[in-house]
């Protein structure tokens, strides 16, 4: 009798194991998550505080690329930045702000040291494919001032995209 | 058939089992873009005049006559490089000269208000200090110019040119 109860399970588990079923392989719900930024630069170009009280970088193409099976997943887009440095001088990186389009990207925000929702979302399943593609616009503003000292200030902005 | 149902039963329940525990694993990608300010050094200096008028008064009741437009209001702008020093000054281009006639230049005097506005006597050999400030900024001040009065002045109308510069390094 012992014998007769322990084969199905024996047998499920090999099936399982051959359908890659078990939680110890991550293709039983594989998550590919791709982030793609173009350009890979967010550029301030010098102006007159006066005439040009704001300075905008050319637009960044942010682009969020989420797949996996069978289950709809969320997915985060964050951004943090370092302030702006040059030497011993600094901009705060408050100073920047950005917009962004379409949603779900969130329209508008101020760059911060800690991470900062951008995007987020959801996959939608068609046939078990389970994915989310889109590419946000954003472009970032620094708010312009005499008060910075001159110099090639520079800062790390970082994306980070987690699904779930 | 029952018994072929209860055969199965432990497979049908393992299987859920193993299907209920399949994880999602987390996935995570970063992405950096640099990011660059370009800061140049300048300058940008207003005056809320571009004249000053000084009328004739007794020298025995007005021994420095206040220019009639009252102070000059100055807004010196500068970017330069932190904990450099941006400097506004003066110079005259002559004395107060009239018909061949002459008021030596140092009867022009001003004082100020102002953080980094400094009082001063103009001069036409040398440019003199007005402001000077330590690293990028706006500021504010004004300028406040007396003409010494003096009984030995030739009647006339007299001119001079001063000029202003602001630096930023």
């Amino acid at each position: 009798m012992l014998r007769v109860r322990i084969a199905p399970v024996l047998v499920a588990i090999a099936m399982c194991l051959l359908w890659g079923g078990l939680p110890m392989t991550a293709s039983a719900q594989p998550v590919s998550v791709v982030l793609t930024l173009l350009p890979a630069t967010v550029t301030f170009t010098d102006a007159d505080p006066d005439t040009t009280p704001t300075i905008t970088s050319p637009s960044m193409a942010v682009t969020v690329d989420v797949s996996g099976d069978n289950v709809p997943y969320s997915w985060l887009l964050t951004l943090a930045a370092t302030n702006l440095t040059t030497g011993s001088a600094t901009i705060l990186i408050s100073n920047v702000t950005w917009t962004a389009t379409p949603s779900p990207f969130v329209a508008n925000g101020t760059v911060s040291t800690t991470a900062q929702t951008v995007a987020s979302g959801n996959t939608s399943c068609v046939k078990k494919k389970c994915t989310y593609l889109g590419t946000g616009t954003f472009i970032f503003s620094l708010a312009n001032s005499w008060s910075y000292n001159a110099g090639v200030y520079t800062s790390t902005f970082t994306f980070v995209l987690s699904a779930p | 058939m029952p018994a072929l149902a209860r055969q199965n039963r432990p497979f049908l329940i393992t299987a859920l089992v193993l299907g209920a525990v399949i994880p999602v694993f987390a996935a995570t990608t970063t992405k950096t873009a640099v990011a660059t300010c370009t800061v140049t050094a300048r300058a940008k200096l207003s005056l809320s005049s571009g004249t000053l008028s000084f009328p004739s008064a007794d020298p025995d009741s007005t021994p420095a006559i206040p220019a009639s437009g009252g102070a000059l209001t100055i807004t010196a702008k500068g970017r330069t490089t932190i904990n450099s020093t941006v400097t506004l000054v003066v110079v005259a281009s002559d004395d107060l000269l009239s018909s061949g006639n002459r008021i030596g230049i140092a009867a022009l005097k001003w004082t100020v208000s102002g953080s980094g506005f400094v009082p001063g006597t103009m001069s036409k050999a040398a440019a003199q200090t007005v402001a000077s400030f330590v690293s990028s900024g706006s500021r504010t001040g004004t300028q406040s110019y007396t003409l010494d009065n003096m009984w030995t002045y030739a009647t006339g109308t007299y001119n001079t040119t001063l000029t202003y510069t602001l630096t930023a390094p």
